[in-house]
């Protein structure tokens, strides 16, 4: 136990020592988000991690962990929250294709990506969604046939976050076209500087290019490079997927927002009264810090099902549907609180314009990682048990 | 302290819900809400008798008081198991009228009363509104010592199986005081208008001259008995909510129209998925409010007000998704659909509603 204290007060002592001060300045107000305009010094700042032996805690050294316990892992994360942190730059890499290399790589593929993974010497991508395939991920098309030692990988990728960034994609490829859909499905590590890749950067509605589309033809993949078996993708994914959308700790940071919320309100008038004093605004103030604590209860009682063992089931689904949901909420308060100032931009607004930027962001969040539409659908179906639409008919 | 619940708190929820499905169904409510008061009354004293044996009555108080000493986590387990059943009872009352007279100044008031709630041998009521409403500030009822109590309460719950009452007067220096009098004694008369929730019925308690005893001032004894009154109405809220919920998804799954269950469409599916949202959130922040109060005896209040705005406004959601789901039968005075509407009505608007609590809140918030 007063090891485990030991370590906190030195990872405290570290982070305040650590945490860059341009994100404090200017992006302490986004727990999750990488604001891509600044991904090279948060790659930066993900290596200045590894380097002090803060990433990979749970992860066996010759991997480039530090074989810590799941305990370090949540001191870790208390205390990025408490410092407000920046997040990492490899986020997609260290949330799926670890644990995916972890459950379903081969030792030899466990050696060769994982290190870089968490030192962002290799930078990641996702590469799920297609333009005919999106919530119906399956119905994917992308193919991979093999020829030799090698896949050819043939079809195209969309909404791609960080493409332009990474050097590896994990796509879901098509490797039996024979099968039922979710039965042909592989699980495949691509190097993006690969011959036949092609990377269009696409604008998204910050006017940031967090996301792009890449186009594959004929391109050689070493077969060594699939994770699982060949139609074992589809398995693979969903143990990601459970990952992703687990409890998210930063959000504990809601607090402070809201802290910050009423103190703007305060300072904004509208109708001959301060904003603080108005009663409507006071009764939507209440309900997102009640809904914030509503919130926070179930994340940290997921963190201790983890924690004592119980292994994140579709339960997940209520919380990523709750959080997404809840995080537009919060920022519209945020921007209403400021008055007419909302309508600024970036540099130009309050708070460098944070919170109309988080606004827009956070409508990606109903989106992406199973929509609000298909997380109900889950909850419905895996934990109330009702039919699957279309099946129960008769 | 924890977030999740222990084994024993567990087999607390366990053996509650088994003992109140197999001695007080459904079906006895509504037996019970079609009694006569003398058999109301049996039928109150015959589970009251068992509360007594299971140690419900005493879950909070100390050991020399022949309580349990447990927590407001095992008190809130056992109304959350009330609140499922809809039982009609004194509990809720009973606890809310002990945490007054436990703080009173008069202490040996609370070392009478105490073991004989514990015991099973002192059901308690507690007449705080006025017909006009729940605002003190325009409380009318007065006592004096020389001339006892004189005025009338409203919107009291449990008046005919009450032997006490504890009320909220006005002092002859106008201050705000809780007295306590005996439901038989001289000067007290009951009306009973009919009530929507009729599984919780409501009484208009009249005083002329009744005799009574000080009990202690109301501004030094609320702040602790109110957030146990919000943290109640948000367990049974939850009990509620879990009740409707799955008997709304058992129905769906069952009723078949255009050839397939409605639950196999997604409006259905998405209405149900959000009454789980709703339950689990109430569940989330009533467990919370419980442990704060735990933690801090006198100070837990903020966390009591937010459940209770939250949890009773799930449940009048949820209950109202309820009735919708269930369809035409869902209107239906034979499906239990309404029973739950109706209690969910009666805990949103009593104790504070929703927009009273949410203002609190955000004072406390700092706004
Ligand atoms: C900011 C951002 C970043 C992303 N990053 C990545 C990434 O890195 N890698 C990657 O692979 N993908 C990524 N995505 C893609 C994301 O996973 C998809 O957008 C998502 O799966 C939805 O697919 P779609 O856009 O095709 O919408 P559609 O599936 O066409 O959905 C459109 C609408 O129809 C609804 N709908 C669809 N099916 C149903 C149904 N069965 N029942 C009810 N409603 C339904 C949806 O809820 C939605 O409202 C990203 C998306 C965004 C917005």
């Amino acid at each position: 136990m007063s090891a485990l204290d030991d370590w906190r007060t030195d990872l405290r002592r570290w982070l305040d020592d650590h945490v860059p001060a341009w994100w404090q300045e200017e992006f302490a107000a986004t727990p999750y988000e990488v604001p891509e305009r600044r991904f090279d010094e948060i790659r930066a700042w993900q290596r200045t991690l590894f380097d002090a032996g803060y990433m990979g805690l749970t992860l066996p050294r010759a991997y480039g962990g530090q074989g810590l316990s799941a305990e370090h892992e949540l001191i870790r994360a208390e205390e990025m929250v408490r410092a407000s942190a920046p997040p990492i730059a490899n986020q997609v890499g260290v949330k799926q294709c670890v644990p995916a290399l972890l459950e379903y790589g081969t030792e030899e593929q466990k050696r060769r990506f994982l290190p870089g993974i968490l030192s962002a010497d290799e930078i990641w991508c996702q590469g799920y969604s297609e333009p005919g395939a999106g919530s119906d991920l399956a119905s994917l098309q992308t193919r991979a046939v093999l020829d030799g030692d090698d896949y050819v990988v043939n079809g195209t990728k969309i909404w791609t976050t960080y493409g332009t960034h990474a050097d590896w994609i994990f796509a879901l490829v098509r490797t039996d076209p024979e099968a039922r859909k979710q039965a042909g499905i592989g699980f495949l590590l691509i190097d993006m500087k690969s011959p036949g890749i092609e990377v269009a950067p696409i604008v998204n509605i910050t006017t940031d290019v967090d996301f792009c589309q890449v186009f594959f033809e004929d391109v050689r993949v070493p077969a060594a490079h699939m994770v699982g078996r060949p139609t074992q993708g589809w398995e693979v994914a969903n143990h990601v997927l459970a990952h992703e959308r687990g409890a998210n700790l930063a959000m504990l940071r809601f607090g402070d927002f809201l802290d910050q919320i009423a103190e703007r309100a305060r300072i904004t008038h509208r109708a001959g009264r301060s904003l603080a004093d108005d009663p409507s605004f006071r009764q939507r103030f209440a309900q997102c810090r009640i809904e914030f604590e509503v919130l926070k209860q179930q994340v940290l009682q997921s963190v201790e099902e983890v924690r004592t063992g119980r292994k994140a089931g579709p339960a997940s689904s209520l919380l990523k549907l709750q959080m997404s949901e809840y995080d537009q909420r919060l920022s519209r308060l945020a921007n209403e609180a400021q008055g007419l100032a909302a309508q600024h931009w970036l540099d130009d607004g309050i708070d460098r314009g944070i919170w109309q930027w988080r606004e827009l962001w956070s409508r990606a969040y109903t989106i992406f990682g199973g929509s609000s539409e298909i997380q109900r659908n889950i909850i419905a179906e895996r934990i109330l048990g009702l039919p699957r639409t279309g099946k129960g008919r008769k | 302290m924890t977030t999740l619940l222990t084994d024993e708190q567990l087999l607390l929820r366990d053996s509650a819900r088994e003992l109140l499905a197999a001695r007080h169904p459904i079906a006895r409510v509504r037996e019970w809400t079609r009694s006569e008061p003398t058999r109301r009354a049996e039928m109150h004293a015959a589970l009251w008798k068992q509360f007594a044996e299971m140690g419900w009555l005493g879950l909070l108080l100390p050991e020399e008081h022949g309580g349990m000493a447990l927590t407001f986590v095992e008190q809130t387990i056992v109304l959350e198991e009330l609140g499922r059943g809809l039982v009609p009872s004194a509990y809720l009352s009973t606890l809310l009228g002990t945490a007054l007279l436990a703080r009173s100044d008069d202490a040996g008031l609370a070392r009478e009363a105490c073991p004989r709630v514990a015991a099973g041998d002192l059901v308690l009521a507690v007449a705080f509104a006025e017909v006009e409403g729940d605002d003190p500030t325009t409380f009318a009822a007065h006592w004096s010592e020389a001339a006892g109590v004189t005025g009338t309460k409203a919107f009291v719950a449990d008046v005919p199986v009450a032997d006490q009452i504890v009320v909220a007067v006005r002092d002859a220096h106008d201050d705000l005081v809780w007295v306590l009098v005996d439901r038989d004694a001289d000067g007290v008369t009951v009306e009973s208008p009919a009530t929507m929730d009729e599984t919780r019925p409501l009484h208009r308690v009249t005083f002329e001259g009744t005799p009574a005893r000080l009990v202690g001032r109301l501004a030094a004894l609320w702040p602790h008995a109110e957030p146990i009154h919000w943290l109640a109405l948000a367990a049974e809220a939850v009990g509620g909510c879990a009740r409707v919920l799955e008997s709304t998804v058992a129905y769906a799954k069952e009723r078949v129209q255009f050839g397939a269950p409605i639950g196999a469409n997604q409006a259905i599916k998405h209405k149900c998925s959000d009454m789980l949202v709703r339950t689990e959130g109430a569940r989330a922040i009533t467990y919370h409010a419980a442990r704060e109060l735990e933690r801090h005896r006198d100070d837990g209040a903020f966390a009591c007000s937010m459940a209770k705005a939250y949890a009773t406004e799930a449940y009048r959601e949820v209950a109202a998704e309820g009735i919708q789901i269930h369809g035409g039968v869902g209107f239906t005075w034979e499906f239990d659909c309404h029973l739950f509407y109706k209690r969910a009505r009666a805990n949103e608007i009593t104790a504070g509603h929703p927009d009273e609590h949410r203002e609190r809140i955000a004072r406390g918030a700092g706004l």
